[in-house]
């Protein structure tokens, strides 16, 4: 029980008392970030392995059911604070070689980070929830300028217009939905939502479908994420494209799914505004990626595409659906990650941002090349790899559900994603004239993406392991009746299809 | 009382007309307030009854307002002004960089 609020409250404690520990005992600073990063991770974990079985939750302060603020977690949001808590803390590693100047602000502010994505994935609060929605929001913004560079003020700026907007709408659906029902409470919105007249419930679902949307870049919302994707630091720009941005799209989940039953989306045509947008959103971010010069530009155009194949599995409202967009948030993160990190060892130690002046770059820095190389055929998807196993999943999701443009969509997109991956892989590898003497790069700062793309193997080859336990997650995302039953504290779940 | 939500609408889409339609970053932040605002009054507008006081549970009292919309007014108060300040403080680093304060001619990133 306790495991659940601790996950949210160490990383923010540690934020806050890392002002102290930096003045007075700067010794024990890297012990102390890197602690904290493996005090999270495990919680998370014993914190997935308690509701992999029976979900949970959690009164804040011991008041009663519905009276407090309570945190509620169910399968899916225990995947996602493991996924948080892992990429953090190999993030955290990977910051500790790659972050020279202000480290006080940064640790501070990436502690504030995690705590508000682990708080917006465990909380059974929709008010609390948008206070974790503004936290990590607003961390975003600071992060994303971190450099103090003009071209980050100015994609930090416009990230921000747009990010306050959308946080005034959810604001809004928040208060509507409040208004019609009397309560915060999202299991107890499970039944009261039921009251809303559907006139009102259709207002609130625009609300948040722009209000969420805008954060995890669903086109046309898209524009502010390759500016600040790009030119944030490094590991926050693997960070803000493998896991912000897929915390905001649970977020999205989560509320629609208690406010609507599945019927009322397929008969609201929900399943088509999902699954369309997320091709628009595929095709979009594979184009406009093929057009990039600058290599954190590209790869973040591809998570934008990477976003579209996720809507296309969510928006099939089945569990198979469901199950194959878990498992590619998971592989995308993961990949992602190894991608931008090694991008910005790329970028640290030849201090060129362009693809083309990148030539030959394979001589002088092997082992990140040869990580890159691996990561981008992985998410590509390559039969050998991760992400084939979750495209080909969402691929036979789509088809079985008689969707045939999305799921041909997803091979043409890959093969788009494989033409200018291959473009930056031919150029690494190519010979140049001049002679070129290898780079030394410290160890430590190779270690965190050689670390995180071993675990592509397990990934790759013992996916039933993983799937079976995302397998449990629809039961309470779909069967919002379930979700409602955490609060009675039931034993026995509706099967998704009893 | 209907005429408070009028307020509000008016309020509201003032706000989204200024962000809208304006390229100065000082009036594209007060736009964002304005909205802010707006929810703000919206928040205390439902919950406000005549004569109402605050529940308290030893005190004496016949009509109550309801807590929770005044306690998420107090909270979005809270985040409009750090967000607030935070799109100042990127203003004033934006003016030195670029010596404008137009949006439009803030344009390095592009594509």
């Amino acid at each position: 029980m306790i495991t659940a609020i601790s996950l949210v409250v160490v990383p923010l404690l540690a934020g806050f008392s890392f002002l102290f520990i930096d003045k007075y005992l700067a010794k024990f600073r890297k012990l102390f970030i890197l602690g904290t990063g493996l005090i999270t991770l495990l919680l998370s974990i014993n914190l997935l392995i308690q509701v992999s079985n029976h979900p949970l939750i959690y009164n804040l302060g011991n008041w009663k059911e519905g009276i407090g603020i309570s945190l509620i977690i169910d399968p899916l949001g225990g995947i996602l604070a493991v996924l948080i808590a892992f990429i953090s803390f190999i993030i955290i590693a990977y910051s500790l070689s790659y972050i020279k100047n202000h480290q006080l602000k940064y640790y501070t502010l990436l502690f504030l980070l995690i705590a508000g994505m682990l708080g917006m994935v465990l909380t059974g609060d929709l008010f609390n929830l948008y206070v974790f929605f503004e936290i990590t929001s607003i961390i975003s913004y600071v992060l994303v300028a971190f450099n103090k560079e003009d071209i980050s003020f100015e994609a930090s700026f416009k990230y921000m217009i747009i990010g306050s907007i959308s946080g005034i709408l959810i604001l809004l659906a928040i208060i509507l939905i409040y208004q019609s029902t009397g309560t915060l409470n999202l299991a107890q919105l499970v039944i009261a939502a039921r009251n809303i007249p559907i006139q009102l419930k259709k207002v609130i679902a625009v609300l948040i479908l722009i209000g969420f949307g805008a954060k995890f870049a669903v086109v046309p919302l898209h524009t502010w994420l390759p500016d600040a994707h790009s030119t944030a630091p490094s590991p926050i720009s693997a960070l803000l494209s493998g896991v912000v941005i897929k915390v905001f799209l649970y977020a999205l989940l989560r509320v629609l799914f208690i406010l609507f039953r599945i019927e009322e989306l397929l008969a609201l045509d929900f399943n088509n505004l999902f699954v369309y947008s997320g091709v628009i959103t595929l095709f979009t971010g594979h184009l406009l990626a093929y057009r990039q010069d600058k290599l954190k530009r590209l790869l973040a155009y591809s998570s934008i595409a990477q976003i579209g194949y996720i809507l296309i599995g969510v928006g099939l409202f089945n569990a198979a659906g469901l199950e194959g967009a878990i498992y590619h948030v998971i592989n995308h993160a993961v990949v992602k990650g190894v991608l931008f990190m090694t991008a910005g060892i790329f970028i640290l130690k030849s201090k060129k941002k362009n693809i083309a002046d990148l030539k030959g770059i394979a001589y002088q820095l092997p082992l990140s090349s040869f990580i890159f190389t691996i990561s981008a055929l992985n998410i590509v998807g390559l039969p050998p790899f991760n992400s084939f196993i979750s495209k080909w999943l969402l691929l036979h999701a789509a088809l079985k559900a008689d969707f045939i443009i999305p799921a041909s969509s997803i091979l043409i997109g890959s093969l788009i994603s494989l033409s200018y991956y291959l473009r930056i892989i031919t150029l690494l590898y190519s010979k140049v004239k001049e002679e070129l003497t290898s780079i030394k790069v410290p160890y430590q700062l190779q270690l965190a993406p050689l670390l995180l793309s071993l675990f592509y193997l397990p990934l790759a080859l013992f996916p039933n392991f993983l799937l079976l336990l995302i397998k449990k997650a629809p039961l309470f995302l779909l069967k919002t009746i379930n979700y409602y039953n955490i609060l009675l504290g039931g034993e026995e779940w509706i099967g998704l299809f009893g | 009382m209907q005429f408070i939500y009028l307020v509000v609408i008016i309020l509201f889409c003032l706000g989204l007309y200024t962000i809208l339609m304006n390229t100065n970053l000082i009036k594209i932040i007060i736009g964002i307030n304005i909205m802010d605002s707006s929810l703000v009054l919206l928040l205390v507008a439902l919950s406000y009854k005549p004569a109402g006081t605050a529940p308290i549970i030893d005190k004496p009292y016949s009509v109550i307002v309801d807590p929770i919309p005044q306690a998420l007014a107090l909270t979005a108060i809270v985040i409009g002004a750090s967000i607030t300040a935070l799109m100042l403080l990127l203003t004033i680093k934006l003016h030195r960089n670029y010596n404008t304060l137009d949006i439009s001619e803030i344009r390095r990133l592009r594509g």
